[in-house]
């Protein structure tokens, strides 16, 4: 005997309401389980991970515990360093003095030198020379030395009597 | 008046955009989109939580790493760090290292066979780098390259470390007076220090270098007086 339907047929579905509506559920079942599947799965790397943190913290912890017994050596490591950086732009800067150390050895016996003057600026020299090829001699020096960038001549005068006065300043 | 609500209900639907079929979709439709959303919220809580706790991993890798190559460094460095902090002190000392100088002054200048004359100790002075220097001033006299290597001496060979600013020598007959000015330099003690995850580095080659350097630089010589050990005090009435 068929189903009795007493309902109007304004009350009863289309056939591709119904269809769509089955495909609905089908995709919405499918769905919450993939969904189910994939909470499930993010669950459970977010608690591997979460044991991985706890893992390093752990490590850490122990880490910085064996640091701090170590504060004495640390202590005195920086120090160390901090010292080094100053000490390291103290040096930096050239010697004036080797430099005039260095040249004077070289000049010709007969040459007096009566005035240095050493400051970070450069080096101020008066000397006195009894005859002109000592002068070039000591100009030669300076020259093949290479220490300096400029040699300036700032004063050259003559007395019969002591020779040659010259004032140098090399930078 | 049962039939006549049901009628009435009818009347309804049958006026309104909800037909029979709507309805019937509806329903399944309404839990998708709401699945959807949810899939949506779900999905975004879990990655940006998955993400943090990534970076969270991350950070504390790179940590460990720097603790670890600390840690390694710092008990390599044990035996030694003392030496280095005493030699590295004396040379860049932490106040007015005045005194100290002086000494090493006298000192030297006896083994140079120079005189000293009209010390002077100026004002203390910060370059930019927070190197502080003190400015001192005196007269040295000798042969010509007595002095010259006193001069040079005190710039390389002594701690506290000193460059020689100014000096003026004028020479007569082989003897030499050079009016002399010294910077000496001292810095303060770093106040406190870096951050326990902060990385370090060990010394560099030109850091060893100048370790070496210092180590070999004469060290003030340093008198400690002993605290005078208590006799027996002999009763003066006592005969």
């Amino acid at each position: 005997m068929p189903p009795i339907n007493l309902l109007p047929t304004e009350l009863v579905p289309k056939k591709g309401a119904i269809k769509t509506s089955n495909l609905i559920k089908q995709v919405t079942t499918v769905g919450f389980t993939v969904l189910s599947i994939i909470i499930m799965g993010i669950i459970g790397y977010f608690v591997y991970l979460n044991s991985q943190f706890s893992s390093l913290e752990r490590v850490n912890n122990q880490l910085v515990t064996e640091i701090e017994a170590l504060e004495g050596t640390e202590q005195q490591f920086f120090l160390t360093k901090n010292r080094l950086k100053g000490i390291k732009e103290v040096y930096s800067a050239d010697s004036q003095l080797d430099k005039i150390l260095q040249i004077k050895s070289s000049f010709p016996p007969e040459v007096q030198v009566s005035e240095t003057e050493v400051s970070s600026e450069g080096i101020g020299l008066v000397f006195f020379s009894p005859n002109a090829s000592s002068i070039s001699k000591v100009l030669e020096t300076i020259y093949q030395s290479e220490l300096f960038d400029g040699v300036l001549l700032k004063s050259f005068g003559f007395n019969p009597v002591s020779g040659y006065t010259v004032t140098l300043l090399m930078s | 008046m049962a039939s006549k609500k049901l009628n009435l209900n009818i009347e309804f639907k049958k006026g309104s955009f909800r037909t029979a079929s709507f309805e019937y979709i509806f329903k399944p439709l309404a839990i998708l989109v709401t699945m959807l959303i949810l899939v949506i919220v779900v999905l975004n809580i879990a990655f940006s939580r998955v993400n943090a706790q990534k970076e969270n991993i991350a950070k504390e890798e790179k940590n460990q790493e720097i603790l670890l190559n600390k840690r390694d460094l710092l008990t390599a460095l044990k035996s030694e760090s003392l030496s280095y902090a005493d030699f590295t002190t004396t040379a860049l000392p932490n106040g007015n290292p005045a005194l100290i100088f002086l000494s090493q002054l006298k000192s030297v200048s006896e083994e140079h066979s120079v005189t000293i004359q009209n010390l002077t100790a100026g004002a203390e002075t910060s370059n930019k780098t927070g190197v502080q220097l003190l400015d001192m001033s005196f007269d040295v006299e000798g042969q010509v390259l007595d002095v010259l290597r006193f001069l040079k001496t005190l710039e390389t060979e002594i701690a506290p470390i000193a460059t020689v600013s100014n000096a003026r020598v004028t020479e007569l007959a082989g003897a030499a007076r050079a009016e002399t000015s010294v910077f000496v330099y001292f810095s303060e003690f770093p106040t406190k220090l870096s951050a326990l995850t902060e990385p370090i580095t060990e010394f560099t080659n030109e850091e060893v270098d100048l370790l070496n350097t210092l180590t070999n630089l004469r060290q003030p010589a340093f008198l400690e007086l002993e605290p005078k050990v208590e006799g027996i005090r002999i009763n003066p009435f006592e005969y």
